[in-house]
């Protein structure tokens, strides 16, 4: 670190123009009239959000487009909304001119110092508008996710707020993409349950639904839902990529995947994917095993649609191992 | 170069690297129809009619062995799935013990990115599929990104399909899975059934 970092992580505290948020925040809190209801846990309508990550110049651009997105949510119907990963990252546009070579794909290793001195204040700024919002709209939030650094390390850590905006789950990425390796990341130690909250909904990060076992790790847990905030950069959009990911792990493990997709050019890195709530070929009418998909992998768009949980859970009590014997399972992840 | 070729109801495989040695691995289910229903023919697998012959090298020790049978091809581990029952568990498993080939008679691979397919992308393996015939391979290695190569038909009856073994280290060197596991963590989760536990 240089001396540089510190000075952009005091103009950021700046740009971020907290008294300006103050107020919006005391305005929504006075308007607040939702009372968050008691769930009927036969069912639950979730909102899966694809939201553009290109930076912003200022941060009251930001939160206006992630209030709308809240507000079309809950004009749905949603008790559940998701977001995509790398969701605040887009605030550091405000100080995108200050930080040497950010438009530059090819700079992203001179990028990690920055990233550590400039993490935690936009952190706190997504953190508290995400409670805020959930508290407002009353839905029960996964909030995207967004750089953390506790005690020297740095993650890339997921939020669940409930509908009073209490959090209930912070989740840090535990599979890391070498990108992430290079700009300095660390993996999460363990994957988290929910402290407290009326669904059964865990959340983890992008590269984690490349790997079957978090989602039996979920499900062993006890959740029926998984929520997946992704940012996939890939310049362009493959079925069969996008389909290694969630859709892929809940028709091995029954659950339903709610995935939240972060798109368009974050810092010269392009991003495609669609937000989507994917379910076990079985509970879909057509066994495609998607219930609602967005209809481009590029821009934005609140996609919503109600997941029958009573369906989801008589799948999960009919789930076995059937005959297979199970003995060389003890021994799988020992060596 | 490895080649495989398909007849109605007989895989032959010919390593180009061991010419002299092809390698023929007979299947004959007993009538045409039980092929379309994959999941019939676990009742009847007859080990007899599985005919393999030299280089293959079996590993008898393989605590699998009920499920899967391994051969060391053309310096490469290859295993046969020998039921329909299927799990991830069960190719993470062969893929830790270096198996790069999968084949399953047995797995109904109708589906759109199905259990083969989804086997063949996060453990960076090769999987022959049997119906239809498909070699599924990782989405890095083929030009449209679908993880799809189709048989080619090279006389009635006959169809080939070709790759390098190569390719599949290409894979890995540009989209790492394995190295990034967290054993420690799915340890301490263990959710498989424990009542076979082995003391």
């Amino acid at each position: 670190m240089n001396w540089q970092q510190p000075l952009a992580t005091y103009v950021l505290r700046n740009q971020l123009q907290w008294r300006e948020w103050h107020k919006w925040a005391r305005a929504l809190q006075t308007e607040r009239e939702t009372l968050s209801p008691i769930p009927d846990m036969g069912s639950v309508t979730a909102s899966v959000v694809q939201f553009t990550v290109d930076p912003v110049t200022s941060p009251a651009l930001w939160r206006d487009r992630v209030t709308q997105a809240f507000r079309q949510a809950k004009a749905q119907g949603a008790q559940i909304i998701v977001f995509g990963e790398d969701i605040a990252l887009p605030l550091l546009g405000v100080l995108a001119d200050r930080i040497p070579g950010s438009a530059n794909q090819n700079s992203l290793a001179s990028l990690a110092p920055w990233l550590r001195a400039l993490a935690n204040p936009v952190y706190v700024y997504w953190h508290r508008t995400m409670q805020v919002l959930a508290k407002h709209f009353a839905i029960t939030t996964v909030a995207g996710s967004a750089l953390k650094k506790t005690h020297s390390q740095l993650f890339n850590q997921s939020v669940i707020f409930d509908a009073n905006g209490w959090v209930i789950a912070v989740q840090p990425k535990m599979h890391l993409l070498p990108l992430e390796h290079d700009l300095g990341l660390s993996p999460g130690a363990d994957l988290n349950p929910q402290s407290f909250a009326p669904w059964p909904l865990v959340t983890v990060v992008c590269n984690d639904a490349t790997y079957f076992e978090t989602f039996r790790m979920a499900w062993h847990l006890g959740a029926l839902l998984v929520a997946v905030p992704i940012a996939d950069s890939e310049p362009l959009y493959s079925e069969a990529k996008a389909r290694r990911g969630t859709w892929a792990r809940v028709q091995e493990t029954p659950v339903a995947g709610l995935v939240g997709a972060s798109t368009g050019n974050l810092f010269g890195i392009k991003l495609t994917g669609k937000a989507a709530i994917y379910l076990p070929a079985a509970l879909t009418k057509d066994d495609s095993g998607i219930l609602a998909e967005s209809n481009s992998p590029e821009g934005e768009e609140v996609i919503t649609a109600t997941i029958d949980l009573a369906r989801l859970r008589k799948l999960q009590q009919e789930f076995a191992y059937q005959d297979l014997t199970a003995h060389w399972l003890n021994t799988l992840y020992s060596h | 170069m490895a080649e495989f070729w398909f007849y109605d109801h007989r895989i032959t495989a010919y390593p180009d690297s061991i010419p002299d040695h092809s390698l023929t691995w007979h299947y004959y289910p007993s009538s045409r129809q039980e092929s379309e229903h994959p999941g019939h023919w676990v009742q009847q697998w007859p080990d007899q009619r599985l005919t393999v012959s030299a280089p293959l090298v079996p590993f008898d020790d393989d605590e699998v062995n009920e499920m899967a049978i391994q051969f060391l091809w053309d310096h490469q581990r290859v295993a046969i799935l020998k039921q329909a029952h299927w799990i991830p568990e069960l190719v993470r498993y062969l893929r830790f013990q270096d198996v790069r080939m999968i084949v399953a008679p047995f797995l109904d691979n109708h589906q759109q990115f199905g259990p083969l397919w989804r086997d063949a992308q996060q453990n960076q393996v090769m999987a022959i599929a049997m119906f239809p015939l498909q070699l599924l391979v990782p989405c890095e290695t083929t030009n449209d990104a679908t993880g799809y190569r189709s048989a080619e038909l090279v006389s009635p009856g006959v169809w080939r399909v070709k790759w390098l073994w190569s390719e599949l280290s290409e894979a890995e060197s540009k989209f790492a899975i394995l190295p990034h596991l967290r054993r420690d963590i799915y340890q301490k989760h263990a959710w498989w059934p424990r009542e076979h536990l082995r003391l």
